[in-house]
């Protein structure tokens, strides 16, 4: 009774600890595109007013934008425009950055999180079976896969799926989130899998299952081999501890042996470096969703760069380096539920 | 006499690192995988030595009679866009990727040392500053932020190499140190202190060359790491920029024309995974043979 009082207390402190720790890693993403956005060669007071602005017209708006103070009251005022959810103004579409990411954060959030979730599948399940045949041919092939995975460039992996399963098999669709004649869902949570599920329209749940799948399964790749590589030594590990032979003296199924207790141990570096690899992922969406014409933020990120909007280009970005902080935090507060030495450690 | 007298005491003096080096050369041709990742690197670095004479025709040379042309006898990868031979401008990318990869990885293998080093050895303060500095470059997925810097500083080759240091630097700053503070407590470094060894003398002699078996794994994996990147910088146009047969911007214009030519973007994909394949399995049989934990009993 007491024993899981103080667990609960010390959880609770372990978690606050953790949230607050977000706060010196938040300035210094800020204080890092803040530096950025020093060096870029652009005049956000000249792209404020447009091409036909002039000369005493920009030299005010530089003084209204804080050009002439000194660098940490810049910094301060971007500081409080970044808190107040001003990521500045994209001129690619004439719109404030801020609703661009509105826009197009579903489909890259939709993208990714389908993307973990084959990861975490895929890659267990492989890593696991790889480790189960030790130096059988399963295992070797596995192995094969997980070091063909960190060697292949998923833009190009991407761009051969296209060639080979559009082109030659036409078993995937080309691009987008929908076929041109089919409408969206109704707008729920922007994710069309989810919402043309949530709504009952199945017909629209199959199209945008066949545009996500392609793209989810290449951007996993390089993670899912990741994570295979992992389980397997992780598991492998696990299979030399005392705690093996003591579940086999007492007479347990070789099945409850791995699954119960080996696995159960191993999967616990796994599950942080699943945090990671969202990291990865978010990086990678920017390749992905370029070729595979996917309308998220990493394709308008790609797009803003090709057009010089730079302002588009630190918005996302920043908006990514949140999103990373966000997953990794769950995952230190998931392992931390999990594995009871980190909270008293 | 004076000379070969000199000579024989050195090797006598370092004989032990010769049996060692030996051993670790005797194990690593133990491993296959290994045998062939290192022939296949070999042969990496001399392509890129070589390029100008292995190269049947000019990575630069428009020939737009011959556009478009399909892998054959005259030009094994076929020709692209502009009737450049797309075999030829692979070989001249070797030297591109591989420069890139040397530069990227020693600049910020430096900095990471020094800065790791640093941040182990002296003051709890200065650790904490150093860390929460490094912290700041990995709350960043990689290629997100070498894409803002890369695009801070303008499209360009040498940009993107810039940028790719610049963050790069921060893992090898966390690996050092981790290494740094681990071998800070041993004995030895206590002795040396104890017979009045200065600071400098005690990191470069004692404490750096052992912590370098991990240095040299990671850089070996990361020359492939760094070599998909520029490419995936390249491919999204902040890289390289046209003409230059860099593999990624290959891909990005074949990209173009892929559904008609499916030559173009195919093959300089397949040098990339080549190169860092070749990187990949040196890196995984260097770390077999160098962490101590495996290397006298086997795995």
């Amino acid at each position: 009774m007491t024993q899981n009082r103080v667990r609960t207390v010390n959880l609770r402190r372990y978690v606050l600890r953790r949230i607050l720790l977000i706060i010196p890693v938040l300035l210094g993403i800020s204080l890092m595109t803040f530096t950025i956005s020093q060096v870029i060669p652009s005049d956000p007071a000249q792209l404020a007013l447009g091409g036909h602005a002039r000369r005493d017209q920009i030299e005010a708006m530089r003084e209204k934008l804080g050009f002439y103070e000194p660098v940490y009251v810049q910094y301060w005022i971007y500081l409080k425009n970044l808190l107040r959810g001003d990521l500045g103004y994209s001129w690619m579409n004439k719109r404030p950055v801020l609703d661009n990411v509105r826009t197009f954060f579903p489909a890259t959030f939709e993208l990714t999180l389908l993307a973990m979730f084959f990861t975490v599948i895929l890659g267990t399940g492989l890593g696991v079976l790889s480790a189960t045949h030790r130096d059988k041919p399963l295992d070797h092939v596995s192995r094969f896969w997980a070091l063909s995975g960190v060697s292949i460039p998923i833009f190009w992996l991407g761009l051969m799926v296209q060639l080979i399963f559009y082109l030659r098999l036409g078993w995937i669709p080309y691009g987008r989130r929908l076929d041109a004649g089919i409408s969206p869902p109704s707008h729920i949570t922007g994710m069309y899998t989810l919402d043309s599920l949530l709504t009952g329209n199945f017909r629209v749940f199959a199209n945008a299952l066949q545009h996500i799948i392609a793209p989810a399964l290449v951007l996993s790749y390089a993670s899912m081999a990741v994570l295979t590589r992992m389980t397997r030594a992780s598991l492998l590990d696990a299979f030399t501890q005392d705690y093996m032979k003591t579940a086999r003296a007492k007479g347990l199924s070789e099945r409850t042996v791995i699954y119960k207790h080996a696995l159960k141990n191993a999967l616990l570096p796994t599950f942080t470096v699943a945090g990671l690899q969202y990291g990865y992922m978010l990086g990678g969406s920017f390749l992905i969703e370029t070729v595979f014409s996917w309308p998220g933020m990493g394709r308008f990120a790609v797009n803003s760069i090709i057009k010089l909007d730079f302002q588009g280009v630190m918005g996302v970005t920043i908006v990514i380096a949140l999103m990373f902080l966000i997953v990794n935090l769950i995952v230190d507060i998931l392992y931390a539920l999990v594995d009871p030495r980190i909270r008293y450690g | 006499m004076k000379l070969a007298g000199k000579i024989e005491n050195w090797r006598k003096s370092h004989e032990s690192t010769f049996k060692e080096v030996k051993f670790t050369l005797h194990l690593l041709r133990q491993n296959p995988l290994t045998v062939v990742g290192f022939i296949m690197l070999i042969g990496l670095i001399i392509i890129a030595i070589l390029a100008g004479l292995i190269a049947p025709y000019s990575p630069y040379e428009v020939v737009l009679a011959r556009k478009f042309l399909p892998p054959g006898r005259e030009h094994f990868f076929g020709t692209d866009e502009l009737g450049r031979d797309i075999f030829s401008r692979i070989i001249h990318g070797t030297r591109i990727s591989l420069i890139i990869g040397i530069f990227v990885v020693s600049v910020s293998l430096s900095i990471g040392v020094l800065v790791g080093a640093i941040a182990g050895f002296y003051s709890k303060k200065t650790d904490e500053l150093l860390m929460r500095l490094t912290d700041i470059f990995l709350a960043f997925p990689m290629l997100v932020l070498a894409l803002a810097i890369g695009t801070a500083l303008g499209p360009g080759i040498q940009n993107a190499m810039i940028a790719l240091s610049v963050i790069w630097w921060a893992w090898y700053a966390r690996l050092v140190r981790a290494q740094v503070l681990s071998i800070r407590e041993t004995q030895y470094i206590e002795a040396a202190r104890a017979v009045g060894g200065r600071d400098l003398h005690i990191i470069i002699k004692h404490v750096l060359p052992n912590c370098i078996a991990p240095v040299i794994v990671n850089a070996s994996m990361d020359m492939g790491y760094v070599i998909i990147t520029a490419a995936s910088l390249g491919f999204l146009g902040v890289g390289a920029q046209p003409p230059m047969p860099e593999w990624g911007l290959m891909i990005s214009t074949g990209r173009m024309y892929m559904m008609d030519y499916w030559w173009l973007p195919t093959f300089p994909g397949l040098a990339i995974v080549y190169a860092v394949l070749a990187f990949n399995l040196v890196g995984d049989g260097l770390r077999d043979v160098l962490d101590p934990r495996l290397r006298r009993f086997g795995r």
